[in-house]
């Protein structure tokens, strides 16, 4: 048995979903009596070490990858090490290039892929996985036939512990070919701000904010939470906020913390995307509003109102 | 050019979903079909691109794995405006299987640009459209969110965590679309419903694949507790209560 979590870091370092990824991928290589290697990509050898501390056995350090657009040649460089590291089970994060490389190991090995994993299996032989469906309307108990799968995890799994493991390091220089029939344009690498996928507490508005020039409240929140701003899709439809806030069963699908539901409703496809949250708080003034069956604390109140003395209270 | 878009049908997104009395299968009945949403999106934006002036897109071409509880919704594609359709015969199971039938189909006919959404809203997976690059080998890329054509190439913005990509492709592509690719998806038109009747919608035979995964049972998420009401005016008692009791501050 060998299991792999790949890894990519971000701006050279690594976010706290990620080491999630790496305490969940080692509770799974401890009940499946297996060990852990850490494939991490874009990460200075002592972030990776560092990375590996919350759970794994081994990291392997690698460079010389080709760009991140050119998928094929990316899993041509990864495959030698993906087929002798991860015989069992091949792991991912959720973000966009780790599904992107997930599919296709799992289409190259012919292994079975399971996506949307937040929970370890309810059996290993044979292998039985409970994920959500329906955007969570349902759970699915999933089984494998075959050994040898790739796991998509979701956001916000695992009870990161740094330095509970002192994993073997390697090093490795892969040399890519690269694909001249993609070009990259141009790149931009967002403004700082943290990403709406990776906070662990976001603040969101809905159409109850009633107009743009309302979200003075929310931005003020979010900066004394530490939050990032999210949005409903109707808000983002009318040109309210940026798309990139817009979350739900079309936009993002988020995990963290807290969440805090402004003058939202908590329509069906909006849940899907908040679902996993640990916490949702709702701040509604129709008690009958839906987002009260999903929310742990709620408000019955005015957003003109209730944000600002929430806001006052936060600072005291 | 011809661009094809993977379409699949799912229940509509506000159905209650019924676990069947064997609570091994979903029971259908009486549920409304429609669209991916993500789909719906995808070729909304590939017929905006055919009728560019000088395009140079021939055609539009819907493909469905599915068996004929399907085709309402593939006249549908046809009625937004679609030239024809095509429906591989077969009732879809998981992702790498769809992915192979897919895959076999597109070895019998090329399209330069096949266009998969992000995720389909029934079983969340996320992944036919990667995978179906990945079998069949060609260019891929998932986080698309914009698609322009320019000198017989593909130019896309690539939505990756904490960055975006312009990126220029040569075709054939699997490009896996999500939000921004459209913002409002087409509905059809008197006209487009007429015309729909007499769209070509061809049924083809599956390849025969194994399917790897298996759903073998199915379950309702555990209620949540009730959601714990503090008055407005009580702000520092809800503060109070995400530090010490969902220790969340
Ligand atoms: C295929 C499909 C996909 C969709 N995908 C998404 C998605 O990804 N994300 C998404 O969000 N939606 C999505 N929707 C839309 C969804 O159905 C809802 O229409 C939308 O979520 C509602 O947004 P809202 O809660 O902001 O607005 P509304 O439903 O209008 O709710 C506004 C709420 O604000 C409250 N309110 C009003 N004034 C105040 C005030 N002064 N103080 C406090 N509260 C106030 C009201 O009581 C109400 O509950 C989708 C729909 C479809 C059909």
């Amino acid at each position: 048995m060998s299991i792999a979590l790949y890894i990519q870091g971000r701006n050279r370092s690594y976010t706290p979903h990620q080491s999630g990824w790496v305490a969940f991928a080692s509770s799974f290589a401890k009940s499946a009596d297996s060990r852990l290697t850490l494939i991490t990509q874009g990460l200075p050898p002592d972030k990776a070490a560092q990375l590996g501390g919350f759970g794994a056995d081994e990291v392997m350090v690698v460079d010389g990858m080709p760009p991140v657009s050119d998928l094929h040649n990316s899993i041509e460089a990864l495959f030698p090490l993906f087929k002798e590291k991860g015989k069992t089970f091949i792991l991912f994060g959720n973000d966009t290039h780790s599904k992107a490389l997930a599919a296709l190991i799992a289409a190259r090995l012919e292994f079975g892929i399971v996506t949307g994993v937040g929970a370890l299996p309810e059996s290993f032989s044979p292998l039985v996985l409970t994920r959500k469906a329906f955007s969570g309307k349902v759970l699915t108990s999933t089984l494998v036939g075959k050994p040898g799968v790739v796991l998509v995890f979701n956001a916000g799994v695992g009870e990161a512990v740094a330095g509970i493991s002192s994993p073997v390091i390697a090093e490795l220089h892969l040399n890519g070919n690269s694909d001249e029939g993609i070009v990259v344009d141009s790149e931009e690498t967002g403004d700082g701000k943290q990403l709406l996928t990776d906070a662990l507490r976001v603040v969101s508005g809905g159409r109850g904010m009633k107009g743009p020039e309302n979200w003075k409240p929310l931005e003020e929140l979010a900066s004394v939470l530490g939050a990032a701003l999210a949005c409903s899709r109707p808000v983002s439809d009318e040109g309210w906020r940026s798309h990139h806030e817009h979350v739900g069963q079309t936009g993002k699908v988020i995990a963290p913390e807290l969440y805090v539901a402004c003058g939202i409703s908590g329509a069906i496809q909006h849940v899907a995307g908040i679902n996993g949250s640990k916490v949702i708080v709702a701040i509604n003034k129709d008690k009958e509003a839906p987002i009260f069956e999903v929310a742990d604390y709620g408000i019955v109140g005015d957003v003109n109102t209730v944000l600002p003395s929430l806001i006052k209270a936060l600072k005291e | 050019m011809k661009i094809a878009v993977c379409l699949s049908h799912v229940p509509d997104t506000t159905t209650r979903i019924k676990i069947g009395s064997q609570s091994d299968q979903i029971d259908y009945t009486g549920v409304q079909w429609v669209i991916n949403p993500w789909d719906e999106l995808a070729l909304t934006r590939a017929l905006e691109l055919k009728e560019l002036p000088g395009s140079g897109v021939d055609e539009v071409v819907v493909v469905n794995v599915g068996d004929s509880i399907a085709d309402p919704v593939i006249r549908k594609a046809l009625a937004i405006g679609a030239d024809r359709a095509v429906r591989v015969n077969t009732a879809p199971s998981d992702s790498l299987s769809v992915a192979r039938i897919l895959a076999a189909f597109f070895a019998t006919e090329r399209f330069d640009l096949i266009l998969a959404g992000l995720e389909s809203s029934d079983y969340n997976g996320g992944m036919t459209g990667m995978l179906l690059g990945g079998v069949l080998g060609y260019r891929t890329l998932n986080g698309i969110s914009a698609l322009n054509l320019e000198a017989g190439k593909l130019k896309l913005s690539r939505e990756m965590d904490g960055s975006r990509q312009i990126l220029v492709v040569e075709p054939p592509l699997v490009a896996v679309v999500q939000k921004g690719i459209a913002i409002v998806p087409r509905i059809p038109s008197m006209r487009g419903v007429m015309q729909a009747r007499t769209k070509p919608l061809q049924v083809v035979d599956p390849v025969k694949v194994e399917a790897g995964l298996t759903t073998i049972g199915y379950s309702y998420p555990k209620p949540k507790g009730a959601c714990r009401m503090v008055a407005p005016g009580n702000e520092n008692e809800l503060i109070a209560l995400l530090k010490t009791e969902a220790r969340v501050l």
